[in-house]
């Protein structure tokens, strides 16, 4: 069967599936899951293109959240496949791979809204709004979560600061 | 935020930085949306009033608040319309149908079916019901659509009138549901709902000497509540096709027993996908577009054309096909001016396959500058002619390939597909069995 959503469309999957897959994978903390979960809600806005491509982004986003929590929760009843055996690829630098498995390691000891919370304020540099928009919560919430997931994520940080070096604060990107 | 987050911000960016776009996302995310939407309009079995979550084009959830107050249903609120809104008999064959088909899908509904439409036809007496959901429960999120009704064409059958594909209804409207049924054991007759907006008929679909998809449509006519067309019959691919204005694929409407006749044994037959790289390819695709390491490379070029602006001369804007198997073909090579080549095709149905040259100048998005027909039982299936004397694309799977310009020396042009020169004027074929065969470049 043959139909087309047209250039629109593919220019969004084309441009932003790599940030919506880097929010993934640290809401996931497993890139094949990322992965997944990627591909479900890119057909989810495929199928809703017409609604939503005002502003699919935001669509494809609050989707990633609303199932990424949801299958934290099941997570925990199924044995996780360690982060190494599949992403160690060749191209990647021990370290490299020594702070992603530590960083999923802090992110994952979060509750599960503060680490979207997290992941949407410091990784996609989403201001207070949008990610109450994304999380479907007040911008008062998102503040109390975001800061709490900060704070206890440094804390699991620190306790990992023989494996990952962090950059001096203040330093810039 | 402040200064001192740029730890956490830059330790998140370094933890996602080996991450690359899955290869072949695009397509992979193209098809499945697809397969959505068509279960999203197809069978509606189970759905149990109890908590079974089916997804049905998105993940059903039962919240909490389901059984609040009903959502408006606006075909539940018009008179019954057609030649037959009268007759009582029929109508009450229609509603025990209904109710049979009721019982065998446990589906949760409140009052009385709903027969929106019933009239003859060509093919006998047909319907459209609806019927109230019980619970108005959310059937998608984050959109939180949520169903107010079950609905279905009724079919005349030797044995009396029986339901088609039940679908949900929610509050997003009927766009997404079927609002065509093809009727009669020849699937000659098309019935067609009036839902209140302007809706373009195409009786089949035919093609232009280069390829390009050609279909004529004239304007549906609903009269009492629907249309009922004489078509050809459609047992075994769908020719017709139907929009609403304007034409094109986000405003099809959508046949009810359209994946019925085109797979009525399940899935089709998968194609056997033959990727080649010419010669020379590194050049312009900065890479091998064949490999894996290259769709997975950060900064690689897109490898398909496949639903893209460029392909959409060649692509049906209305119709319902499937594959029959044939080979999918895509090359990938640099023309002689520099250009990035993409040979691509694009088959429906039984029906042949169409071979398309794109070439796009850096990253600039492709032209579609030649096409022509394959033919997969040929020595030489394909061989399409570039424009701007930019030469001669050939392919034949497992076969040596050579070319000579007119009685001069044979020159080697390698296996499976070659991209000659636009002043050769013979192709040697040797097929794996060691035949070899002739084929004049004369176009």
């Amino acid at each position: 069967m043959t139909d087309s959503r047209g250039a629109e469309f593919d220019d969004f999957v084309r441009t932003r599936s790599l940030v919506l897959l880097r929010v993934a994978f640290l809401l996931t903390g497993d890139r094949h899951a990322a992965e997944d979960l990627l591909q479900e809600v890119l057909e989810q806005v495929y199928v809703r293109w017409r609604r939503v491509r005002s502003s699919p982004e935001a669509y494809a986003r609050r989707a990633l959240v609303n199932r990424s929590i949801n299958r934290w929760r099941w997570r925990a009843r199924r044995p996780e496949q360690a982060l190494g055996a599949h992403d160690r690829v060749a191209r990647d630098h021990a370290d490299g791979v020594a702070v992603r498995e530590v960083v999923v390691r802090a992110l994952r000891a979060l509750p599960a809204r503060q680490r979207v919370a997290v992941v949407l304020r410091y990784l996609e540099d989403l201001s207070i709004a949008d990610v109450a928009s994304a999380m479907g919560c007040s911008e008062g919430a998102v503040k109390s979560h975001a800061a709490r997931g900060l704070s206890r994520l440094r804390v699991e940080l620190a306790e990992s600061q023989p494996v990952l070096t962090l950059p001096d604060n203040g330093s810039s990107r | 935020m402040t200064s001192n987050d740029s730890d956490v911000r830059e330790v998140l960016h370094r933890a996602t930085d080996h991450l690359v776009g899955p290869p072949g996302l695009l397509g992979e995310v193209r098809r499945g949306g697809r397969r959505r939407l068509v279960r999203r309009r197809a069978v509606l079995a189970a759905v149990c009033a109890a908590v079974v979550a089916v997804p049905l084009g998105g993940a059903l959830l039962l919240t909490g608040d389901a059984r609040e107050a009903q959502v408006a249903v606006p075909l539940l609120d018009v008179p019954t319309r057609g030649d037959l809104a009268g007759d009582e008999s029929y109508l009450r064959q229609v509603r025990e149908a209904w109710h049979r088909r009721l019982k065998q899908t446990e589906t949760g509904v409140s009052g009385e079916p709903h027969i929106v439409w019933a009239g003859t036809t060509p093919a006998g007496p047909a319907a459209y019901v609806v019927h109230r959901a019980s619970d108005n429960v959310v059937v998608s999120e984050p959109a939180n659509d949520r169903m107010v009704a079950v609905a279905a064409f009724v079919e005349p059958t030797a044995d009396g009138p029986r339901v088609m594909t039940m679908e949900t209804v929610t509050d997003a409207g009927t766009d997404g549901n079927s609002q065509a049924a093809l009727l009669g054991p020849q699937r000659d007759v098309l019935l067609v709902l009036d839902f209140g907006q302007p809706v373009q008929f195409s009786p089949t679909l035919e093609y232009l000497s280069d390829g390009r998809v050609e279909r004529r449509f004239q304007p549906v006519v609903f009269r009492d509540g629907a249309a009922v067309l004489a078509v050809r019959p459609q047992r075994t691919k769908i020719t017709v096709g139907l929009s609403r204005t304007p034409i094109r694929q986000e405003n099809v409407v959508h046949i009810v027993n359209a994946t019925d006749i085109l797979f009525p044994n399940g899935d089709s037959p998968s194609p056997t996908l033959l990727r080649y790289a010419l010669p020379g390819v590194e050049q312009v695709w900065g890479g091998d577009p064949t490999t894996a390491e290259y769709q997975n490379a950060p900064g690689g070029q897109e490898v398909s054309a496949q639903g893209t602006e460029a392909l959409a001369d060649y692509i049906d804007p209305v119709g319902t096909h499937r594959g029959d198997g044939s080979p999918l073909l895509s090359v990938y090579g640099s023309a002689p001016d520099g250009r990035r080549l993409l040979v691509e095709t694009i088959q429906y149905d039984d029906e042949p396959a169409r071979v398309i040259a794109l070439l796009a100048r850096d990253d600039a998005p492709f032209q579609a500058v030649a096409s022509t027909f394959a033919d997969w039982s040929a020595p030489l299936p394909v061989r399409l002619r570039l424009p701007d004397d930019q030469g001669v694309l050939v392919a034949a799977e497992g076969a040596a390939l050579s070319y000579r310009i007119g009685d001069g020396a044979w020159q080697g042009a390698g296996r499976n597909v070659a991209l000659l020169p636009a002043d050769a004027t013979a192709v040697r074929v040797t097929d794996a069995s060691g035949t070899v065969r002739t084929v004049p470049v004369t176009s």
